[in-house]
């Protein structure tokens, strides 16, 4: 019994240990962002964005779209990203092998004709079936190629890509208008930028016509609300916060804009990767950053694109494990970052954190449910200590949701009915009750599944925008 | 051995101290929703009123003190919010007659004094609607701010000074951007591009007694966006004498935007530079400032090992010799294996799909 005693004493102390450490870096990163984002609003406030159609400085873009069996909105989303607002850009779509009609409904709509090609560069991919140009759209490149995955095909994108940056967008993704010439402003403030990411927010109950958002709202499912709040947690403080150090290691793959060099220099999307997202931002610090430490990769918090987020236990049951795969993926092959100095905050901060917290933090947290209620059950710990333990630790991460919620109303304030404001700080605090410990389970089981080999993506189902 | 009493009074406290937070977080978010909801009336409610007024302003006789003075002094920073995207929008006499609305009334006082104020905030503002109306009375105060140590108070005093277009001032901003080292080039150029072509004399003048390269690069990417002809000389002998492949590639695009043929026999020997984006941009410039002459050298660009030389070799033989198509033609149906052929192949269905 004593024994027993001390290894759940010992647990314990350690499960106290973490979660001090989880709180004490939580409350850097929220004090880091409020900084950030006061000042990046007052940057922003009188910026004429659109002051870069008359300089003849503007840097070329690329947009890159994988698309895999999406005839139900590839036409809508064509049509929306022909209509960003920008002086140079070229739309190059790849139809990643679908097995439904998205290459019909693309040759149906938009005049293409089937071009000779050649790739400018030679990023391994599945084979390239043929590449087609819009005559009534100059600007539109389709690929049509053997199915490969959606690494694959971005790389198959990148070869037949003509400009100096390459963005790469979800088919699926609804872009904001000036998304461009958002994202290619740090790319204009600093040369040594070599990678992008934008805030992605939820669309889920937004009103959606043509690919263009004309109102933002809420969804009538909580789920969506609680995604809600979790995105503006993870996208307005995480990011923001750890892009002070420089130390970025995932920008989502709805929306990122790379440097094309610096993808080439890294022989591009890794294949057969599942976070390719995240992988691909730990590859460019391991391998480019080392070379030259002065190289940023960076974040701005404007909300660029918004996305479908899942209603369901059962997509996003399937979401979350994918996610938590794709983590574990990226950390595991990358692990020679681990608390390495060469790698300056990357290797001895950021690296840790997400191994310790992103990674191990499911594992963590299962066990620390298990050891509590066993403590609790052996008496091991009082009632009052039990109760008062599980309210703290629910309250800390209800201030943590509240405070996103603050930033976002002293940024961008996207929501923009009181109403909705007050719905997202009860969703705030509500996703800790249940929702937090299902995503934190279903992660736990997402390791569990990567470490017992069981590495496919699974299937991701989307309802797709009522309008 | 059990947890008790002392770390459940901490927790006890925490828990406390956890719920005070969020109740007033939560209090925080209401009041700052409501307080930006009474800003955002107050200013809605004061564009409506605008709606018809610019335009009553604009068309009618109304002197521009008679409009101010009917506006609260809190009120103006709405009014310079309003005016915003009309600055950005008209030109000529309606510019003008708005851009007195600022500089003959009080706006231009509320404006200077949120200049000299120690807040960058302000100062950001004041800068940004002073240029905006090119506002010739705050040179003074804007040149000393150029001088702040604060980057975006440099940045947006700049911006107002080349809006004014206050050639003074020139030379301190780009002494201004050494000494802040994370302005770019970008930056810097997008704000010095707000300056009228009499930047590009006095640029010029300095070009030829100024050594660093970043300079030369900025001036001649100036001189190109505003196509002034008469820097080409000088930038030939810059380009000639140059090892910054920055340099030279900017003066070639200069010598393709400005058509300055006379730079044509010196890219002729550019067409073998070791760099490949240089030889690239070459071929551009050729397909504008080149002739029939060139016919064989680009012909032997064809053949470059790298892809984006070979590619701007087609496309500047077809744009500058027309009967060279069929000849291309033959070329790129010979020899299906080669890459040379399969890129005169692959811009040859471009062509035909664009015409």
């Amino acid at each position: 019994m004593e024994t027993l005693k001390f290894i759940v004493f010992g647990f314990n102390s350690l499960l106290l240990v973490y979660f001090l450490l989880v709180c004490s870096i939580y409350i850097l990163l929220n004090i880091v962002a409020f900084i950030r984002m006061m000042h990046y609003n007052s940057t922003i406030k009188y910026l004429d964005l659109k002051r870069v159609f008359k300089l003849s400085n503007y840097k070329p873009i690329s947009v890159i779209v994988p698309a895999y069996n999406e005839e139900n909105g590839i036409v809508e989303s064509i049509k929306s990203l022909l209509q960003l607002e920008y002086p140079d850009f070229q739309l190059v779509v790849v139809n990643d092998g679908s097995k439904d009609n998205t290459l019909q409904k693309i040759f149906e709509n938009f005049s293409i004709r089937q071009v000779s090609f050649t790739p400018f560069y030679k990023l391994k991919s599945q084979q390239i079936r043929s590449v087609f140009m819009s005559s009534e759209y100059p600007n539109l490149i389709v690929i049509d190629k053997v199915n490969g995955g959606k690494a694959d095909a971005i790389n198959a994108g990148i070869n037949l890509a003509k400009s100096p940056l390459i963005t790469v967008i979800d088919a699926d993704s609804v872009l904001e208008r000036d998304c461009l010439l958002k994202i290619v402003r740090p790319f204009m403030e600093d040369e040594n930028v070599i990678a992008v990411g934008g805030t992605i927010r939820i669309a889920n109950g937004c009103n959606i016509l043509h690919g263009n958002i004309l109102e933002v709202g809420l969804s009538k499912s909580w789920l969506a609300k609680f995604q809600v709040v979790e995105y503006l947690r993870a996208f307005l403080f995480g990011r923001n916060g750890f892009d002070v150090l420089n130390g970025i290691l995932i920008i989502s793959g709805a929306f990122s804009c790379f440097s094309r060099d610096a993808l080439i220099r890294i022989d591009g999307y890794r294949e057969g990767c599942i976070g390719e997202d995240m992988e691909i931002i730990v590859r460019m610090h391991r391998k480019l950053r080392r070379e030259n430490p002065k190289l940023r990769i960076t974040f701005i918090p404007d909300p660029v694109c918004w996305t479908e987020a899942p209603e369901t236990f059962k997509v996003l049951r399937s979401q979350r494990m994918r996610w938590q795969k794709g983590t574990v993926d990226s950390i595991m092959l990358h692990k020679k970052l681990f608390m390495n100095p060469s790698y300056g905050w990357i290797g001895l901060l950021v690296f840790p954190y997400f191994a310790l917290f992103e990674m191990l933090g499911p594992i963590i947290e299962i066990f620390g449910y298990f050891f509590f209620f066993t403590s609790f059950a052996l008496g091991f710990v009082t009632i009052s200590f039990a109760v008062a333990f599980l309210t703290t630790a629910v309250l800390y991460g209800v201030v943590l949701s509240v405070l996103s919620v603050i930033l976002e109303e002293l940024s961008f304030k996207r929501y923009p009915k009181l109403s909705q404001l007050l719905m997202l700080i009860v969703a705030a605090f509500l996703e800790n009750f249940g929702y937090r410990q299902l995503t934190t389970w279903w992660r736990f089981r997402g390791m569990v599944e990567y470490f017992s080999g069981k590495r496919h993506w699974g299937q991701m189902e989307k309802k797709g925008f009522a309008k | 051995m059990s947890f008790n009493f002392d770390i459940f009074s901490l927790l006890a406290i925490t828990i406390f101290s956890l719920l005070v937070i969020t109740y007033f977080l939560v209090i925080q978010v209401v009041i700052l929703r409501l307080y930006h909801g009474y800003q955002n009336k107050q200013q809605q409610k004061f564009f409506s009123l605008w709606e018809g007024r610019i335009f009553e302003y604009l068309e009618g006789e109304d002197t521009p003190e008679l409009i101010i003075k009917k506006i609260r002094r809190k009120n103006y920073i709405y009014l310079l919010r309003y005016l915003r995207e009309f600055f950005l929008m008209l030109k000529g006499d309606d510019y003008l007659k708005l851009s007195q609305l600022v500089n003959q009334t009080k706006l231009l006082t509320f404006l200077l004094s949120s200049l000299k104020s120690g807040s960058p905030q302000k100062i950001n503002e004041a800068a940004y609607f002073l240029g905006l109306a090119k506002s010739t009375g705050a040179v003074k105060v804007l040149r000393k701010k150029l001088r702040s140590q604060n980057a975006s108070v440099f940045l947006s005093t700049s911006l107002a000074l080349a809006r004014i277009n206050d050639t003074e001032a020139l030379f301190e901003i780009f002494r201004g951007a050494r000494r802040f080292k994370f302005i770019s080039k970008d930056s810097l150029l997008a704000i010095l591009s707000e300056y009228t072509a009499d930047i590009c004399p006095i640029l010029l003048q300095n070009l030829k007694r100024e050594k660093n390269s970043f300079v030369h690069t900025l001036s001649i990417i100036l001189f190109r966006h505003f196509k002034f002809y008469d820097a080409a000389e000088t930038v030939l002998k810059i380009m000639v004498y140059s090892q910054n492949k920055e340099i030279v590639i900017e003066s070639i695009k200069y010598f393709s935007a400005v058509e300055y043929f006379e730079a044509g026999t010196a890219l002729r020997s550019m067409l073998n530079h070791p760099k490949p984006e240089v030889r690239a941009e070459v071929l551009k410039a050729l397909a504008i400032i080149g002739d029939a002459s060139f016919e064989q050298r680009i012909w032997e660009r064809m053949y470059d090992p790298e892809y984006e030389v070979q590619y701007n070799a087609v496309v500047t033989l077809m744009k500058l010799v027309p009967e060279s198509e069929s000849k291309i033609t033959q070329f790129a149906y010979s020899n299906l294996k080669d890459r040379g052929a399969a890129i005169a192949r692959m811009v040859l269905s471009e062509r035909s799909i664009k015409n």
